[in-house]
């Protein structure tokens, strides 16, 4: 069980080297629009995060996700 | 945003490429010389992006069988499998298929794409869960989408990262659909099957392979995978396609379960779309009469596929996992990848490229197909103009 601060700190970590616009990263940041990830990057990020955090993330999660706020709220309520 | 700027990024990749005087995607054939030669813009290439595995494209009992079709009933159905669009033919290829696979039924479908879509498409729904490798095809992800089914990936090839994801689905493991591949289409790596087979008799969840790129290359019979693993009978559903060692276009669906004709009739890409020309559903089950008589073609393809495999590894190109007809050279670089893409098609080489989002990673391919109709000769040329780009990268 991970709180959703443990979740944005780590995501926000493993998003700060993959964002390609270079600025600083927050939960409020847009993964596509603003950082500039491709939908591989997500993909592989989350590949790893499954494992860090011991969960199955569905894809059907995934397109209502758009900032990495979101993302790490996801995180939280699937390892609950 | 209007609803099409959605598209500039794709403009802009076009644009680019073009600027480039390259045509990657869709490259025209003007003219087809034989299975693994056609022309260019005017130019005699090699065509080895194709999936021609067999070379049966211009078989003649294949050929003639479609002539004789073609002439008999007509040039098309008009009329989807349901609707007056089922005939003799469609009939008879789905029970040879079957009896080929050692299944009680088949289902034959216009399309490989409308197979390996509308199957997982229709075997899960809202409330069920499907768990799929993550290098499937984009019809599996496609079809899966449709499903409503809730849809996790696996690390490609990696049983024990499949394994976790059932654990933690508990009971539901069992009630759980589980979709591989035999031969991948991106690295032509093969799924660790036996592995696969062994947590099916573990958690009891429903096993589907998709055959495409295997069938007629795998298996004592070239049944795929599945028959050369020896796991044929815990796989639930085969699917796969016409395009690829029988060297016509259509797709497929064969299983031993009873439930299988009612499935038939809820797959929506096998409901609502025209059946195939009776001319290709004949040059396919001729095909498939030829698979079966002439097993040495799939040694042929074999030596061909390994002498590519080994001849671009040995020139230091980073190539897939294992050998398999499906040979691809993997660059870190687009741009280096386009301009070699670009060389080997001056070199008279056609070949496929693949940049992301397309490819696995964030790598990009040039994908290379083996056939057992490339004579050794052409083979060594394609590994002649690949090496001719590493010495002038070098120089």
């Amino acid at each position: 069980m991970a709180s959703y601060d443990t979740c944005l700190a780590r995501v926000l970590e493993l998003l700060a080297p993959l964002a390609k616009a270079g600025g600083p990263v927050s939960g409020s940041s847009d993964l596509i629009g603003e950082l500039g990830l491709s939908s591989i990057d997500v993909m592989e990020m989350i590949e790893g995060i499954e494992d860090e955090f011991d969960i199955s993330f569905p894809l059907n999660n995934l397109s209502s996700i758009r900032t990495a706020g979101e993302l790490a709220a996801e995180i939280a309520r699937l390892s609950q | 945003m209007s609803l099409l700027d959605k598209f500039e990024a794709m403009t802009a990749v076009r644009a680019e490429l073009a600027s480039r005087g390259v045509r990657p995607f869709g490259a025209v054939n003007e003219q087809i010389i034989s299975p693994t030669e056609g022309t260019i813009g005017g130019k005699r290439v090699i065509l080895a992006g194709t999936h021609n595995y067999l070379g049966l494209t211009f078989d003649p009992d294949c050929i003639a069988a479609a002539q004789r079709c073609v002439a008999e009933q007509g040039t098309g159905t008009c009329g989807s499998r349901m609707a007056a669009g089922t005939y003799a033919e469609h009939d008879a290829l789905e029970r040879e298929l079957a009896a080929f696979f050692g299944r009680r039924h088949g289902i034959v479908f216009s399309t490989g794409f409308s197979a390996t879509m509308g199957v997982p498409a229709t075997l899960a729904g809202a409330g069920d869960t499907i768990l799929m490798d993550s290098d499937s095809h984009a019809s599996i992800y496609d079809g899966v989408r449709l499903s409503g089914a809730e849809v996790v990936r696996f690390r490609h090839n990696d049983a024990a990262n499949l394994e976790k994801r059932l654990e933690r689905l508990g009971e539901k493991a069992k009630d759980t659909l589980v979709v591989v591949e035999g031969i991948y289409s991106m690295l032509g790596d093969m799924a660790p099957l036996g592995e696969i087979a062994e947590l099916k008799r573990k958690y009891g969840f429903c096993l589907l392979v998709d055959e495409a790129h295997s069938m007629g290359v795998l298996g004592e019979r070239g049944r795929g995978l599945a028959e050369a693993a020896g796991v044929e009978d815990d796989v639930d559903f085969i699917v796969g396609t016409f395009s690829k060692s029988l060297g016509s276009i259509g797709g497929y669906c064969v299983s031993n379960l009873d439930q299988t004709d009612a499935i038939r009739f809820s797959i929506r890409s096998y409901l609502f779309t025209a059946s195939s020309t009776p001319a290709t559903v004949a040059s396919t089950r001729a095909a498939l009469r030829v698979l079966q008589a002439r097993p040495e073609l799939r040694d042929t393809l074999w030596r061909n596929s390994r002498m590519l495999y080994n001849g671009l590894r040995d020139l230091g190109f980073r190539v897939g996992p294992e050998a398999s007809p499906v040979v691809a050279a993997i660059f870190e670089d687009r741009d280096t990848a386009i301009r070699y893409w670009r060389g080997l098609l001056n070199q008279g080489v056609l070949v496929n490229l693949v940049v992301p989002p397309g490819s696995p990673s964030t790598y990009s391919l040039l994908r290379a197909s083996a056939s057992a109709a490339h004579t050794e000769e052409q083979i060594t040329r394609i590994l002649k103009a690949y090496a001719n780009l590493k010495l002038e990268e070098a120089a």
